[in-house]
């Protein structure tokens, strides 16, 4: 037998004895007096006792799900999650600051995955996934509305950080999605032209490769005086451009949005069989109408795809609008860093790590909508 | 009704057409025919403007279409080609709505005459209204794409090798439905093909091609007793006359009635003397009888006579 069919026969098990080493060998836990000291880090064995339940539902879903895979199995990893969370969280109540340590992170990555790639084969029962999905954020919603986990250092962060946090939120997810829109503004159009004209291809395409090759640093730095300068005059500096702040920002982020764009766009209009346009012109349509009723629609998927790569690589990137004091989440995690304070790290990351994954994930369910309605079989 | 006069037309420093020129007349059907690369489909979308000749000038009703706006000229010329006509994201009523709506008719006039047309083709209107192409097999999708070329009541149509991508049942029946509706019709057709068989079956006229030249026109008959060349005699496989029998419908012919069908093969009167003869040859019966009339194979042999001796 190859090793990959090996691997790919007994992967519940082989994952199942990961989590667990992870839980056993890792650091869970850490326990701390104050926000920045350096704490006491536990285990799985400070469970005592409670460490069998882990194990039984461990060996449970090998037990149940080794052979097919369904969405017991889902769910089962679904409690398994809570189950460490909630086991670790209150063994060690009332010590100070609670924070969870790369054990607990490494497990939640593994059921993640596992729940992400089987729920994909899980045709039957969307409904019974869809509806567990929405109980975790119901669940998720509760503990920070109720202060539940208040001992939690990530949830005392918050709290002394909030108003920042959901303004840093808000910061970020505007620029984020202005830079796109701007971006679209200019790529769609020019993704367009570039389709219908071998010329136009070369001359556009090879700048914007270069400038999507400028690390993102340097680019910030090559606009510095550029703007600085136009910051001087009047009419710029009214409206806010600096060398800092949301200009910058905005400019280096929208650069970035503009070659997933123009090339994905550019994809979508080529590959219109040459038939179709020869057949809309042969029934009498103009320019126009051939680019509305028969190359957008059959274009649309591929557009799509390309708004959804510059979306979520902004999101990512929008983190680096911290440093030039843009604000944005990148500007919380920034100060994690100074402080070396792991929870305020942890905290900005993942609202990026959510809306990513959200926003990926609609936009995928559109271009699907989009390939349906124009009877794509790929 | 369509002239061409003294065209030529090249891509680059290759010769597609060479100084080509003939007329179509209102109500044909004429048939270019010839080996691919030759030069018809070029031909056919010089029609409707889709490319344009390097030089020389063509005529609709003797008005010369260099000074028609393209798009007024379109809509009033309809175009079927084979496999991919269909616009994949509209449904059936959407693409064959396409003229009616370029030319601002109501909605309800659109929505009536594209019910009018489905049936006109053989499609059921409930069954297929609301369909997209890839739920229709390519003998309904082609009758969908006819539709669509009629739309717009054009005077003109152009087909561009219509069912060469069918499989050999369905091309058949869509060639005998073909011959139908061209009755129906009383439309110019402009028919490119590289199939003989489909050209003297369907043509009125034929347009022989090749390498850019027109080698012969005339009635299919000319086509089969009198070929030009060798490459025309080669074109026919030294079976025109049989090809030709396959233009007649037993129920054309006159005959005798069909009084006593004892255990003569049978066949119907839709059925071409080619077909007669083929059914004779398989039972070695000397006659063949339909419905109401009975045919023998001297009969028949008498038929293609006459047509050769018409033809001389």
């Amino acid at each position: 037998m190859k090793l990959s069919n090996f691997l790919n026969k007994y992967r519940i098990i082989f994952i199942n004895l990961f989590i667990l080493f992870s839980l056993v060998f890792l650091p869970v836990i850490e326990i701390k007096k104050n926000r920045l000291v350096k704490g006491e880090v536990l285990g799985a064995f400070s469970l005592n006792y409670q460490l069998i339940l882990i194990i039984i539902l461990l060996a449970l879903i090998v037990i149940l799900f080794n052979k097919k895979r369904m969405i017991g199995m889902i769910i089962a990893y679904n409690i398994l999650f809570w189950l460490i969370t909630f086991l670790f969280y209150f063994n060690n109540l009332n010590s100070g600051y609670i924070s969870f340590s790369i054990g607990y992170y490494l497990v939640l990555t593994v059921i993640f995955l596992i729940i992400k790639l089987e729920g994909r084969n899980i045709s039957k029962s969307k409904l019974l996934f869809t509806s567990m999905l929405l109980l975790n954020i119901i669940i998720i919603f509760f503990i920070i509305q109720f202060n539940f986990f208040d001992q939690l250092s990530l949830i005392r962060e918050l709290s002394i950080k909030e108003d920042q946090f959901y303004t840093a939120i808000v910061d970020h997810m505007i620029l984020s999605i202005l830079a796109v829109v701007l971006g679209a503004l200019i790529s769609l159009p020019l993704g367009y032209f570039i389709a219908h004209s071998r010329f136009l291809d070369k001359l556009i395409l090879v700048p914007l490769n270069l400038m999507q090759s400028i690390p993102t640093l340097s680019f910030f730095g090559l606009l510095f005086p550029i703007l600085s300068f136009l910051g001087s005059i009047a009419v710029f500096a009214a409206i806010g451009i600096t060398g800092i702040g949301w200009a910058p920002a905005l400019i280096v982020l929208t650069a970035y949005t503009l070659l997933p764009i123009v090339r994905n766009t550019q994809a979508g209009y080529r590959n219109i069989s040459p038939e179709y346009l020869e057949c809309g012109k042969s029934l009498g349509m103009n320019k126009f109408q051939l680019l509305v009723e028969i190359e957008l629609p059959l274009a649309s998927p591929l557009i799509i795809t390309g708004l959804r790569i510059a979306l979520v690589q902004t999101i990512g990137a929008a983190v680096l609008a911290g440093l030039v004091g843009a604000g944005g989440l990148g500007s919380l995690l920034f100060l994690g860093l100074a402080q070396s304070s792991i929870d305020l790290i942890i905290l900005s990351i993942i609202p990026i790590v959510f809306f990513t994954l959200l926003l990926d994930s609609i936009f995928k369910s559109g271009e699907n909508i989009l390939r349906r309605k124009i009877n794509d079989t790929v | 009704m369509i002239q061409f006069r003294n065209i030529c037309k090249n891509y680059g420093s290759k010769f597609v057409l060479n100084n080509i020129s003939f007329t179509i007349d209102k109500g044909e059907v004429f048939v270019l025919l010839g080996p691919s690369g030759c030069g018809k489909s070029t031909t056919i979308k010089l029609i409707n403007k889709l490319l344009v000749p390097d030089s020389g000038q063509i005529f609709i009703n003797n008005e010369d279409i260099a000074l028609i706006n393209d798009l007024d000229l379109r809509k009033k010329i309809g175009y079927v080609i084979q496999n991919v006509g269909l616009f994949p994201h509209m449904n059936v009523e959407q693409n064959i709505a396409i003229v009616p709506k370029l030319l601002r008719l109501d909605k309800d006039k659109i929505h009536k005459k594209v019910e009018y047309l489905l049936e006109f083709v053989g499609l059921d209107v409930q069954e297929f209204i609301h369909k997209y192409p890839n739920q229709l097999s390519g003998g309904e999708a082609q009758r969908v794409g006819v539709a669509r070329a009629l739309a717009g009541n054009p005077e003109i149509i152009l087909m561009d090798e219509p069912f060469g991508a069918l499989d050999p049942v369905n091309r058949y029946k869509l060639q005998r439905e073909f011959l139908k509706i061209k009755k129906k019709l009383d439309k110019t057709i402009v028919f490119v093909t590289h199939d003989i068989e489909e050209a003297i079956l369907l043509g009125d006229k034929i347009a022989i091609m090749d390498d850019g030249k027109i080698i012969q026109t005339g009635s299919p008959d000319e086509i089969v007793f009198h070929p030009k060349s060798s490459f025309i005699s080669s074109f026919l496989r030294g079976e025109g006359a049989l090809l030709l029998l396959s233009k007649y419908k037993i129920g054309e012919m006159n005959l005798n009635e069909n009084t006593n069908s004892l255990n003569l093969p049978k066949l119907s009167n839709e059925n071409s003397l080619k077909e007669a003869l083929a059914k004779i040859l398989e039972t070695g019966s000397d006659y063949v009888a339909t419905e109401d009339k009975i045919i023998s194979l001297s009969q028949i042999l008498e038929k293609a006579r006459m047509e050769k001796l018409n033809e001389d």
